[in-house]
């Protein structure tokens, strides 16, 4: 059964007013536990909007969204457990930090949960140790004296503690410096991979796209462009462009490089493939 | 401490980057140049203007322009046109002038089409580009963009960067602060903060040979320049000034022009 499943998805913000504005036309997509899926779209294609949805914090206008085979706009819907299943972590989330401490600020959601002191400590600190935050140095510090960077670690912790099946972010890396880039999307790769998260993820980077998700979902003035393998949606170069995306760098480089006339693999996404098939077409060994 | 004793000219007509890492320094530094900051140790000078010196601010500030990061924050009127002309009508200028500048403005950041329509309805890019033209209408000679890209699509960031160079190509002097390496490489001279101090400060060439010390100051070699340094290790003769997908295109298609024994594309084949 799919996870999350959206039906002939739409969505209309202030629908009936003037300020009317159609966010979202007929959507539809699934998405299977254990995936990895990026979400590309130029600003305003709606990407934001449909996240909110996978974890019930829109509804649709008109459609179905269900969670877990559960339909969002059922009244008789838990969306709370819905919640519960599907943590959402927003764009500059460290901007939500609140509380004193950096083991309080975690341990916000799970104590709502109804847990003991006992389970709480275990969640917080389960949680701060799956984004690399040493709990023991760290945990009674304000999460203000933090760095942007850490800043955003201990957010996602917060959301990790409610032990969540699905993972959302939207654009988990906007604003942090390379290091800190490559930081964050490690932890979030580690988390996929060891803790078997399925992990949806909004991004504007192409290269970002190309070398965690596996499977790219495109959104363009509120519709669903493209759907496919990573490998798949990146061959569309041209219509990606014309949406105002792009292909990552290796990959631009190639699909040029044929253009001009040299016999190298168009589909190369990685550093490695590039650097073989133009030694390959070059003759060069 | 954020800025710890930097030391750095910058000539009229320069095109530069200034990047580093989160926390060092970048803008703090971008924000001494037209005296929105004032040092709390040593001087600034502008155009032989001294920023500590209160009666010289707003002539420093018409000198040197600058975008910030949120296009959001930065328009004011409710029409494009009336956006660009409230820097000129502050400067009391009379209204043939004012039209004139607003004219200019637009047209140097390519909206001059969308002159009647309101900024929020506009995409990121193109916000931006209005708020770049605001500066240009008070005629500065220096435009800095303190992050004025890292919230833009990939859409809005070459459109941006488009219209700088080409500003830059005019005489505007640009200063472009940045965490993104491969819109570094796109400047003449690229300056590299770390801990408020200058790490590294050369062409691209030069910065980017330092792949060790770029990781040591949280940043990091883009995928291109990295490519280009595999294949050199395996042998091929790639200049180490290339940084760009263009640059890597012309100088792979020139070697394949000069090994004959290189593999024809056959179409429909990889």
């Amino acid at each position: 059964m799919a996870l999350i499943e959206c039906e002939n998805l739409s969505h209309v913000y202030l629908k009936g007013s003037p300020m009317e504005t159609v966010a979202l036309t007929g959507v539809t997509l699934s998405i299977d536990t254990g995936e990895f899926v990026g979400i590309l779209g130029p600003t305003g294609s709606g990407k934001s909007t449909l996240i909110q949805h996978f974890n019930a914090l829109l509804r649709p206008t008109s459609g179905v969204v269900r969670v877990a085979g559960v339909a969002t706009n059922d009244p008789k819907a838990d969306l709370r457990a819905i919640r519960r299943r599907v943590g959402l972590v927003f764009q500059y989330p460290e901007h939500q930090l609140f509380e004193e401490t950096v083991y309080e600020d975690v341990a916000f959601g799970p104590r709502n949960l109804g847990l003991d002191e006992e389970g709480v400590r275990e969640r917080v600190d389960d949680a701060l140790r799956s984004v690399g935050i040493d709990g023991s140095k760290f945990g009674q510090r304000s999460p203000f004296s933090l760095s942007g960077g850490e800043m955003r670690r201990v957010a996602i912790a917060g959301v990790l503690a409610m032990s969540p099946q699905v993972l959302v972010l939207d654009e988990p890396a906007a604003g942090l410096d390379p290091q800190g880039k490559v930081e964050i999307l490690n932890r979030i790769r580690d988390l996929h991979t060891s803790r078997h998260l399925t992990v949806i993820l909004i991004t504007h980077s192409m290269d970002d796209a190309a070398q965690l998700t596996r499977r790219l979902i495109v959104l363009n003035k509120g519709r669903l462009a493209m759907d496919g393998s990573v490998r798949e949606v990146f061959a569309r170069a041209e219509e990606l462009r014309g949406m105002g995306l792009g292909v990552p760098a290796i990959t631009e480089l190639v699909q040029r490089l044929r253009r001009r006339g040299l016999s190298v693999r168009a589909d190369a996404l990685t550093q490695d493939e590039a650097q073989r098939t133009i030694k390959e077409a070059l003759a060069w060994n | 401490m954020a800025l710890r004793g930097v030391d750095l000219t910058i000539s009229r007509g320069e095109f530069v980057a200034i990047v580093g890492g989160n926390g060092s320094g970048k803008s703090t530094l971008a924000k001494h140049f037209n005296a929105l900051l004032l040092p709390t140790e040593g001087e600034v000078i502008v155009d032989g203007l001294n920023t500590r010196d209160h009666a010289a601010t707003w002539e420093i500030r018409q000198r040197v322009g600058m975008v910030f990061q949120n296009p959001d924050n930065q328009l004011v009127a409710t029409v494009v046109e009336e956006d660009v002309a409230f820097g000129p009508e502050n400067l009391g200028l009379p209204p043939a002038e004012i039209i004139r500048r607003v004219d200019e403005a637009l047209a140097a950041v390519d909206m001059l089409e969308y002159r009647r329509r309101e900024p929020h309805l506009l995409s990121g890019g193109q916000k931006q580009r209005v708020a770049v033209a605001g500066i240009l209408a008070m005629r500065p000679q220096c435009l800095v963009l303190d992050e004025a890209t890292t919230m833009l699509d990939p859409q809005g960031q070459r459109e941006v960067l488009g219209t700088i160079a080409r500003l830059n190509e005019q005489g505007v002097t640009v200063i472009h602060i940045t965490q993104d390496m491969d819109e570094a490489a796109l400047f003449r001279r690229v300056i590299a903060l770390a801990d408020g101090r200058v790490a590294l400060d050369g062409s691209p060439q030069d910065v980017f040979r330092s792949g060790d010390e770029l990781e040591r100051i949280r940043l990091a070699l883009p995928p291109v320049p990295v490519l280009a340094e595999r294949l050199r290790r395996d042998g091929l003769p790639l200049a180490s000034s290339i940084f760009t997908v263009q640059q890597l295109e012309d100088a792979l298609t020139q070697l394949a022009r000069k090994r004959p024994q290189a593999s024809e594309r056959v179409d429909g084949a990889h």
